[in-house]
């Protein structure tokens, strides 16, 4: 559903990935990992359409998007993914609820339809106490949560997670995970988690290791 | 830690039969190996002998003689004791791990295993263990969460040396080579 096929990408004269391939199935929950300047984020950020890679193919459903001009990224980023970033990067001057309001909002649903949606959301994700409050008025954890409802709101297709717990204690990162890995399994989702946290990778049904911008080894539960 | 602690601890809450003994060491210890009856009737023995328990109370209603176990002042004075100790920090599995590796850079050419293709097996190993135990701590009740993470976060200390395994072995090699 998702694929990566002899993709090559470099930053100056970093290159970051090296005729890398991957495969990742509709529904499947995939953890990256790998050491620092693997190319983890760098793969991310190809598969979800963020960056273009310099030769290679990025194939969503069948169909090639790196080669798609950026407005035209754009709408298939809007129309079938959701991201979730290590710090949550809400709007701070919007609430949580209008953080996860946003994406259906740009989706083109109605405002008073889009809160309800949020509203539900953030219920389900257990922070509804939270909907009226900025993101600098809340934890970590409480961000991380709504940040993650921001990711499902639209019910995308995949959703993308870069390092999800990376700034969360044990506790915290555990209940971000179940709540990610949970909705995710429910829903279908196909689910893509960057990591170096073997204890996030441990939520994912296969761990694919990145070394020097290629696969060093990919593993099945 | 022995097993005469724990039988300690748990006579701390009051006098109890040999098999309620085990079944709430089962229950408490879910990650530690079930304690089987034969080890907890030497173990109530031995805490006899040393003073640290006594019968309570001998019934007999027509079945087998049933035995009420209870912690004495000793008793409680040992637990406390033990309880106010540190485990010695010892690394156990790292051990078997370590000479794993360094076996695999000394004699991995003569066998045909290849060092880091044998630590990408054993960390493909050790998370398949991490993700069973997640999953059990997600459906688990408070003390099996508890008994999974303590073995996730040690598997996760293994993990982390193993990464730094990998990233050292060409040094390695070349100090076993010199």
């Amino acid at each position: 559903m998702l694929e990566a096929r002899g993709v090559h990408k470099a930053f100056g004269p970093t290159r970051a990935l090296r005729g890398l391939t991957v495969e990742i199935g509709e529904g499947e929950i995939v953890a990256v990992t790998g050491p620092s300047g693997s190319g983890k984020s760098t793969l991310l950020h190809c598969l979800a359409g963020i960056l273009r890679p310099e030769t290679g193919e990025i194939r969503f459903d069948g169909r090639r998007i790196d080669s798609l001009g950026d407005a035209a990224r754009t709408t298939v980023r809007r129309e079938n993914f959701g991201v979730v970033f290590q710090f949550g990067q809400l709007v701070p001057e919007l609430s949580a609820l209008e953080n996860v309001a946003l994406p259906l909002m740009f989706n083109r649903h109605g405002r008073e339809e889009s809160m309800l949606t949020a509203r539900s959301w953030l219920e389900r994700l257990g922070v509804e106490d939270c909907a009226g409050l900025r993101p600098g008025e809340l934890s970590g954890g409480q961000a991380q949560r709504v940040a993650v409802a921001r990711a499902l709101v639209t019910g995308p297709r995949v959703v993308f997670a870069d390092e999800p717990t990376g700034a969360l204690d044990s506790l915290a990162g555990e209940r971000v995970m179940d709540e990610l890995t949970g909705t995710a399994r429910e829903s279908r989702t196909t689910l893509v988690i960057v990591t170096h946290d073997n204890r996030v990778a441990a939520y994912a049904d296969r761990e694919i290791v990145l070394r020097d911008g290629t696969v060093a080894s990919a593993v099945t539960a | 830690m022995s097993v005469g602690h724990v039988v300690l601890g748990l006579l701390s809450e009051g006098p109890r039969h040999g098999y309620e003994l085990k079944r709430e060491h089962d229950r408490h210890l879910p990650g530690a190996r079930p304690l089987a009856y034969g080890q907890v009737y030497a173990t109530l023995q031995r805490l006899q002998r040393d003073g640290f328990a006594e019968v309570a109370e001998t019934a007999q209603d027509g079945g087998p003689e049933r035995v009420l176990y209870a912690i004495t002042p000793e008793g409680l004075a040992e637990l406390a004791r033990w309880l106010g100790e540190v485990e010695a920090p010892a690394p156990h599995l790292s051990g078997a791990l370590l000479s794993r590796t360094v076996l695999a850079v000394i004699a991995g050419e003569a066998a045909g295993v290849t060092p880091g293709d044998y630590l990408l097996r054993q960390r493909a190993a050790h998370l398949t263990r991490m993700r069973e135990l997640t999953a059990r701590r997600a459906s688990g009740s408070p003390a099996e969460a508890l008994a999974a993470d303590y073995a996730i976060q040690h598997l996760d200390a293994d993990l982390r040396w193993i990464e730094t395994a990998m990233a050292r072995l060409t040094d390695l090699k070349e100090e076993i080579d010199a």
